[in-house]
């Protein structure tokens, strides 16, 4: 009798209820009532039978985005892991917090729904995958912001991408400010030229300013959506002084990194870090590396070095993904980035 | 704290519960810390003491189904263990036929060592030569199709015409999948996603691969500082890798990046209660800043020697090792 019931269930994708007089004997009962309801109402129920059943999530409390606080409350009244399916109600009263702090808590529990065929991920509420096909498509079709020194846009790969972080390293005086400058008038170069057609956002100023214009970059995005560029100049400055706790330095770096990588990807921008370089002692003697550190060197997807040799600029380009290392030679003139005056030997590095 | 009444068991009647509870038995820790000998003979005296044994086996036989199943010694060498070529023959020839399935891989090196080239290579080696589904979890923003695309090029060579060449390349692109993710909840959440996806639909899916680079861009914002929040969200992205290989059966590679240590030698990022989480580590470096020769060796394995090294090449057509002459393949 109750393989018909499923049966019947499957076949209009409901779920039912048996509830029984007694306990003893599912099939020697009285009164039976089946009580049939609709899918959407009844996400998580769990048949007696076992035969449907809501993909249980369960998250460590502990990888919850939750404050201390909460967590320790949590975990002192035997939370250690939570699942979607919780009632708030019976949460808020075992961990005695508020209805609205347990709803929130949650909220956060991801739920998954198991009736997908194979791997759908890009289908994932907040993941957006996309497969490798599609990205090259994307990729071929995106314009780059010139840099108008033809070598240089050779090297980086006809000039600076969008949704990427590209760092641009030297000593001062060498240009990376003219560069910036630069790339924020080319990337307003109208589209029907060819350029991106979009604005520029140029940060300069403190640390403060600068951490602070950051974190409230993502409202500014919802309010200016054709901004195509953003310039920080420098990094460096306020980072390198003042810090006694290296630990809070790097922890510092690795966030903005990751919140200027978002932003890049999320949006769609082309974000150009400016930094200094200093000189770091080995064997072989004295070497002029990027300023910030191992910690900030994995924090940009491309990495160029600005460097005067022989009364001449060149450009080096030492990380990237998709090209190969190069050198290009550039000249700085009245009318902003320009090329090499003559073609003069190119040094490998310096 | 689960209680027993959750557990949903049939021969849990309110009686059997209230009996469970007098004798203090609430939690499903307090009954297996209880002694059971005298739980059973304390039930002997009461008028339920039929319902309150038959609970007491079914509770037991639940725990049970629980646990995993015991593998015997020949059971496991007859699974066999198979490996996911990195399509260069020196790295291939290191690691003993390429990356381990149902391990962790660590990748460590300095900037622009080849870590992300390397991981690369293996998603485009995977999509074409296992024609396996591939996820690329990209936490830098160093994913390049067209990189990937190359380096399907240098793997298809000549061995096919033209049409075929570009259906191959494009089917085993679709089979890559590449996520962004900027913060370890994020990637938690994602990783907990996929375990469990992978564990509902067993016999649909056929990702063999997954990558990450990096873990460190990740962790490291919340390492350190006052709480230890930093570092129990380490150890979970540890423990759903593991648990994701060991249950799963796939391939996991990682990247992480060096800090300084001691002398001139860079050691790898995120202290030494990450050593424990790859099962195996391997280093990189660049042989000299001129040159396209890089150096792999192994820090950490099971299986191998630590001593052993290899170098290879990064060509315009992906990794190749340092001894051949490279053609040059246009895509």
């Amino acid at each position: 009798m109750t393989d018909n019931l499923r049966q019947f269930a499957k076949s209009k994708h409901l779920a039912y209820v048996v509830h029984v007089s007694t306990a003893e004997n599912i099939f020697s009962v009285d009164i039976m009532l089946i009580t049939f309801v609709s899918f959407s109402h009844f996400r998580g129920l769990e048949d007696r039978f076992g035969w449907w059943q809501e993909e249980e999530v369960l998250m460590d409390v502990v990888t919850l985005p939750l404050p201390p606080s909460l967590r320790s409350k949590l975990h002192a009244a035997g939370y250690t892991t939570i699942d979607c399916n919780v009632s708030p109600v019976q949460l808020a009263r075992d961990v005695s917090i508020t209805h609205e702090e347990a709803l929130g808590i949650i909220k956060l529990v991801p739920s998954f729904n198991s009736s997908r065929d194979g791997l759908g991920f890009s289908s994932t509420g907040d993941f957006c995958g996309q497969n490798a096909w599609d990205l090259l498509r994307n990729e071929k079709a995106r314009r780059r912001i010139v840099t108008s020194c033809q070598e240089l846009d050779g090297i980086l790969g006809s000039g600076v991408c969008t949704k990427e972080v590209t760092e641009i390293c030297g000593v001062p005086g060498v240009g990376k400010t003219q560069l910036g400058i630069q790339l924020a008038i080319n990337v307003q170069i109208p589209m029907a030229l060819g350029g991106l057609g979009g604005h520029a956002v140029y940060i300069d100023g403190g640390i403060t300013q600068q951490v602070a214009v950051i974190n409230s970059m993502e409202k500014f995005m919802a309010e200016h959506s054709e901004v195509r560029l953003i310039v920080i100049d420098s990094v460096t400055f306020h980072f390198r002084q003042g810090f006694d706790d290296m630990a809070l330095r790097t922890r510092l770096l690795s966030t903005l990194s990751q919140k200027l990588m978002a932003l890049a990807q999320q949006h769609d921008l082309a974000v150009v870090v400016v930094n200094q370089v200093t000189n770091k002692i080995t064997s072989e003697g004295s070497e002029v590396v990027p300023a910030l550190g191992e910690s900030w060197s994995h924090a940009c997807t491309n990495r160029l070095i600005l460097y005067w040799n022989d009364g001449q600029r060149f450009a080096s380009l030492f990380k990237s993904p998709s090209r190969p290392n190069a050198t290009a030679a550039y000249d700085v003139s009245a009318q902003g980035i320009t090329d090499a005056a003559q073609t003069s030997k190119k040094a490998k590095y310096m | 704290m689960v209680l027993l009444e959750n557990l949903k068991l049939p021969s849990f009647t309110p009686a059997v519960r209230a009996f469970f509870a007098a004798e203090g038995i609430v939690t499903v820790e307090d009954f297996v810390l209880h002694d059971l000998h005298k739980f059973l003979a304390v039930a002997e005296q009461s008028p339920v003491s039929a319902d309150v044994k038959e609970a007491v086996t079914e509770a037991l036989s639940y725990l049970e189904n629980l646990q995993e199943k015991w593998k015997g010694g020949l059971g496991l060498s007859q699974q066999g263990v198979r490996y996911l070529s990195l399509g260069c023959r020196s790295i291939d020839e290191l690691l003993q036929g390429g990356i381990q399935e149902g391990t962790l891989t660590e990748l460590v090196g300095a900037s622009s060592t080849g870590k992300t080239q390397i991981c690369m290579q293996a998603a485009a080696c995977a999509a074409y030569n296992h024609q396996c589904s591939v996820i690329f979890v990209d936490t830098c923003g160093a994913f390049s199709s067209q990189r990937v695309a190359h380096m399907l090029g240098g793997i298809l060579g000549s061995l096919l015409q033209v049409e075929d060449q570009r259906t191959e390349l494009t089917s085993a692109l679709k089979r890559i999948e590449r996520i962004a993710v900027f913060d370890v909840f994020a990637l938690l959440t994602f990783l907990q996603g996929i375990y469990d996806t992978l564990q509902a639909g067993a016999e649909k899916n056929r990702l063999r691969l997954l990558i990450i680079d990096s873990v460190s861009s990740v962790i490291s914002p919340v390492l350190g500082g006052n709480h230890s929040q930093g570092h129990a969200l380490m150890i979970s992205v540890g423990q759903i890798l593991k648990k994701l290989a060991a249950r799963q059966r796939l391939a996991i590679l990682i990247t992480n990046h060096t800090v300084a240590g001691i002398g001139s030698h860079p050691r790898p990022a995120l202290g030494g209660s990450w050593k424990a989480v790859p099962h195996t580590r391997l280093m990189l470096s660049h042989e000299s800043p001129r040159s396209d020769i890089y150096r792999m060796s192994i820090l950490k394995q099971t299986s191998m020697s630590c001593s052993k090294q290899t170098t290879f090449r990064i060509g315009k057509a992906g990794l190749l090792p340092s001894d051949t002459r490279e053609n040059a393949t246009e895509l």
